[in-house]
């Protein structure tokens, strides 16, 4: 069996996984209570036909902030048991190489939509920058997630808060936080699908999306899409990241 | 029924006994957050539709070109 290096703990797959479900019940949940026909993203039906399932809008806004406040305990659940594997992820993400990382950007997005001729043809070579522990495309998304979800949640618990301890004074505030929650969701939501794509359908992060189950990935995988990370732990113990 | 003239923001009140002049009422300012959400909502949809194009460019290619990472078959066998 080819030699195994360590992506992922525990921690770090639960809190993907818990991070994916409560995503996608957050974004069921959230987009059947706007109210608003030049907002709604799949038109009035959908809001509507989820509030009469659960009893009403009221209803839907219980379930919606229960799953955000439960979402928001996992973060800081994780932050506790892991603080030294969420430092390093920050560190991973928002340290960029200009010239690296956007040349992998730039020729990844020719390559998997254009393949390598339009790179030849332009004498730029289709080889891609060697990439760290996280490539330049997982880096966006997880900026975005970061970014995003900071926004999300301290805009949600100000909407939560609204009806409950705010008075008159922070409507400005309160109807800023809608806006703000509306905007920063959309925007992770668009990074989310690609993330989908190239993680679960792509051929190309198969054995990395099989580490988001196993916490493991192969040599080869390791070599030929993360070579910088590859070249630092290459030499570490067996099954040691 | 009292109607604002300038902006008829709907539903308007009846009033049982009488409002007195019913050009008390004035024009309905809509707050800049939520002119900014309405402003921003073709923007992020767009952004979801380009992303979903790409998506469904890079599908294409996978389906009727085939994986572009020479690598992929040794890394499914280890």
């Amino acid at each position: 069996m080819a030699r195994q290096f360590k992506r992922h703990d525990r921690s770090d797959i639960f809190i993907h996984w818990f991070n994916a479900a409560c995503w996608l019940l957050l974004l069921v949940t959230g987009i059947g209570l706007i109210s608003n026909p030049a907002i709604d993203p799949f038109g009035s039906g959908y809001p509507a036909a989820l509030r009469a399932m659960v009893g009403g809008g009221g209803n839907l806004l219980v379930i919606h902030e229960v799953i955000g406040f439960v979402w928001m305990l996992g973060f800081i659940w994780y932050l506790a048991v892991n603080a030294r594997g969420s430092l390093f992820f920050l560190k991973e993400i928002f340290i960029v190489s200009p010239t690296r990382d956007m040349a992998w950007m730039m020729k990844k997005m020719v390559l998997m939509t254009l393949g390598p001729k339009p790179l030849k043809m332009m004498g730029v070579s289709p080889e891609l920058p060697p990439q760290g522990f996280y490539n330049m495309g997982q880096k966006a998304f997880a900026q975005a997630s970061v970014a995003g979800g900071v926004v999300i949640a301290v805009t949600g618990v100000i909407m939560f808060l609204s009806d409950k301890t705010f008075g008159q004074e922070a409507v400005g505030i309160v109807s800023w936080a809608v806006t703000l929650h509306f905007i920063a969701v959309g925007v992770v939501f668009a990074g989310l699908l690609v993330h989908i794509y190239m993680a679960a359908i792509s051929p190309e992060e198969r054995p990395g999306f099989r580490s988001m189950f196993t916490g493991h990935v192969p040599e080869d995988y390791a070599r030929h899409h993360h070579g910088l990370w590859y070249e630092k732990v290459k030499t570490a113990p067996k099954s040691e990241g | 029924m009292v109607i604002n003239e300038k902006t008829d923001t709907k539903p308007n009140m009846y009033y049982i006994g009488s409002p007195g002049n019913t050009r008390w009422t004035r024009p309905a300012v809509v707050p800049a957050s939520m002119t900014a959400m309405k402003e921003a909502a073709p923007l992020v949809k767009g952004l979801v539709g380009l992303t979903g194009l790409g998506v469904l460019a890079m599908l294409g290619r996978q389906l009727f070109a085939g994986s572009t990472d020479k690598h992929e078959e040794e890394d499914r066998h280890g």
